[in-house]
């Protein structure tokens, strides 16, 4: 086992660093609420591929794919999982530049579904969204807490309040800005400690012939790519991950971010290339722990770390330490903010008139409250499996009604909300985990057999079907070329006592 | 279905290390671009 002092102290030096460069890059930039939550039309391509990257791959990618590898499918299960993480990336090439079309000066996912749909859909896609991003960041400071438990034996509540507390200071001070340099330097740091890390792995343990006559003598299926359940994996998983990151206002965020077009589109599709073989690399660690037999005993979700205290020296396990802290930290700056933007945004809205300090008192005290939450939830060592899964179907039951709200005016906010409630409901119903709770419930008898592909793909199916239906055979008649007026702009010039402009806009 | 050959694998694998480095590769460079532009 590492030493505690020298894995606090890696841990310690790389949180200082990051948070420095934080501060020291937003110094000046930061000058509006428009800019803390938005910071519209600044990121040109590179840096939008780096901070898509830095975003959505957090220190899940050490944990997920490798037990998906070991324990829920072999290779069929990662490709799934890595081909399912480019999915959503691809998917925002289209939708973002739709979102900037309808809606050029918004901020937030559920500024959009309150103009387009109404209260009732804005409050469903609120709750989903902030449930499935505070429960990520959860898993974030769950997994750091664990990872440095395991190989180091740091107590959970230093690991979470060490990395939750630098991430806040450079979050609250600067904001988006401050994710996005932050996120920037951390790609540049972690693809290159993948690349080196995953191949100097790969040729410890033998060379890739090795790996694949150990691992297909202790089991075929591992690397059998029509292995059913494998197979099944893979598909459920995809629908899970697309469903949960097209609701992920981190992701709205960087849309609105982004200079133009050509930098949204080129950002996005570059990191979409970019997350596949990360994932996969990842994921191929638990086919290899399993192939090994080094799942045999320990659980299959620390098998990444299983295959590194098994093949590397000290401090190689330290170097992937500082590439975990990295890879955390990225996520949980986008979540502290992203959060804290979808409320900021609202109640710029819902509250009269409010002036520009007191938007800034709000964001920033609201970026505090997450992460005090976040690290509380992270020092636990819950397992938050569960509450992953249920966020993801609850987005996936929601993001088709949601999105075709861009491109139709025919769907009302009653046939999006009863499509979503509708896929929600077939979802629930086959869902693994509640079916010890609906079995309590009269006529429960007859509920088909619990399965994760039938529930995410029926949510998807039946929520996709009443959204085309509802669309046909209704015509709310919703003007989308004017939804952008029902957006307020946060850094309209504020005079001296924070009287603004007579129309607020 | 039978697994992948040890080709496929050995292609899957190195492809997926070159294919991160790459990734690198253009991140720096468009930033570097980006910053003499």
């Amino acid at each position: 086992m590492t030493s505690t002092a020298l894995t606090l102290g890696v841990t310690a030096l790389t949180v200082l660093s990051v948070t420095g460069v934080g501060l020291l890059a937003v110094r000046g930039r930061v000058r509006s609420v428009e800019d803390f939550i938005a910071a519209r039309d600044s990121v040109d391509r590179g840096t939008m591929t780096a901070t898509v990257v830095a975003s959505t791959m957090g220190a899940w990618i050490l944990f997920s794919p490798a037990e998906a590898g070991a324990a829920f499918g072999g290779l069929p299960a990662v490709l799934g999982y890595a081909l399912g993480s480019a999915v959503p990336l691809l998917c925002f090439v289209p939708v973002g530049r739709r979102i900037r079309e309808v809606m050029p000066a918004g901020h937030s996912l559920t500024e959009f579904a309150y103009a387009r749909f109404g209260p009732a859909m804005y409050a469903f896609v609120l709750v989903v969204s902030v449930f499935y991003m505070f429960v990520f960041l959860a898993a974030e400071m769950t997994g750091i807490a664990g990872a440095l438990s395991l190989v180091a034996d740091v107590p959970l509540w230093q690991t979470s309040a060490l990395v939750g507390g630098f991430v806040l200071v450079y979050t609250v001070y600067g904001g988006l800005v401050a994710s996005i340099v932050t996120d920037t330097v951390q790609t540049l740091v972690v693809l290159p400690l993948l690349a080196a890390g995953f191949g100097g792995a790969v040729v410890a343990l033998g060379g890739p012939a090795e790996l694949h006559a150990t691992a297909v003598a202790a089991e075929p299926t591992l690397l059998d790519p029509g292995f059913r359940p494998g197979v099944e994996f893979g598909v459920y998983v995809a629908v899970a991950i697309l469903g949960s990151n097209m609701l992920n206002q981190g992701m709205w965020q960087r849309v609105y971010a982004a200079d133009g077009d050509r930098a949204l589109r080129d950002g996005l599709a570059v990191a979409a290339v970019a997350v596949v073989p990360m994932v996969l690399l990842a994921g191929l660690f638990g086919v290899a722990a399993a192939g090994l037999g080094l799942t045999d005993s320990g659980p299959a979700s620390v098998a990444f770390f299983l295959v590194l205290e098994a093949a590397f020296p000290t401090w190689v396990t330290v170097v992937v330490v500082a590439l975990a802290v990295l890879l955390v930290m990225s996520s949980a700056d986008t979540m502290f903010n992203a959060i804290a933007s979808v409320v900021t945004a609202d109640l710029a809205r819902l509250l009269d008139r409010p002036d520009e300090r007191r938007l800034w008192t709000v964001g920033r005290g609201l970026t505090v409250v997450v992460a005090a939450g976040a690290v509380v939830v992270g020092a636990q060592g819950y397992s938050v499996l569960e509450l992953f899964l249920t966020a993801d179907l609850l987005a996936v039951a929601v993001f088709v009604p949601f999105l075709a709200g861009l491109y139709t005016p025919r769907l009302s906010g009653g046939g999006a909300l009863a499509a979503s409630v509708a896929g929600l409901a077939v979802g629930v119903a086959r869902f693994p985990p509640l079916r010890g709770p609906l079995t309590a419930l009269p006529g429960a008898s007859v509920l088909p057999a619990p399965s994760f592909l039938a529930s995410f793909l029926g949510a998807a199916v039946v929520a996709t079907a009443l959204t085309a239906l509802a669309a046909a055979v209704g015509d709310a008649g919703a003007d989308l070329e004017t939804l952008d007026r029902e957006v307020r702009r946060l850094d309209d010039p504020v005079a001296d006592g924070g009287e603004e402009e007579e129309d607020g806009r | 279905m039978s697994a992948v050959g040890a080709t496929a694998f050995a292609a899957l694998v190195w492809g997926s290390v070159l294919l991160v480095a790459a990734a690198f590769v253009y991140v720096a460079g468009s930033l570097l671009a980006a910053r003499a532009g």
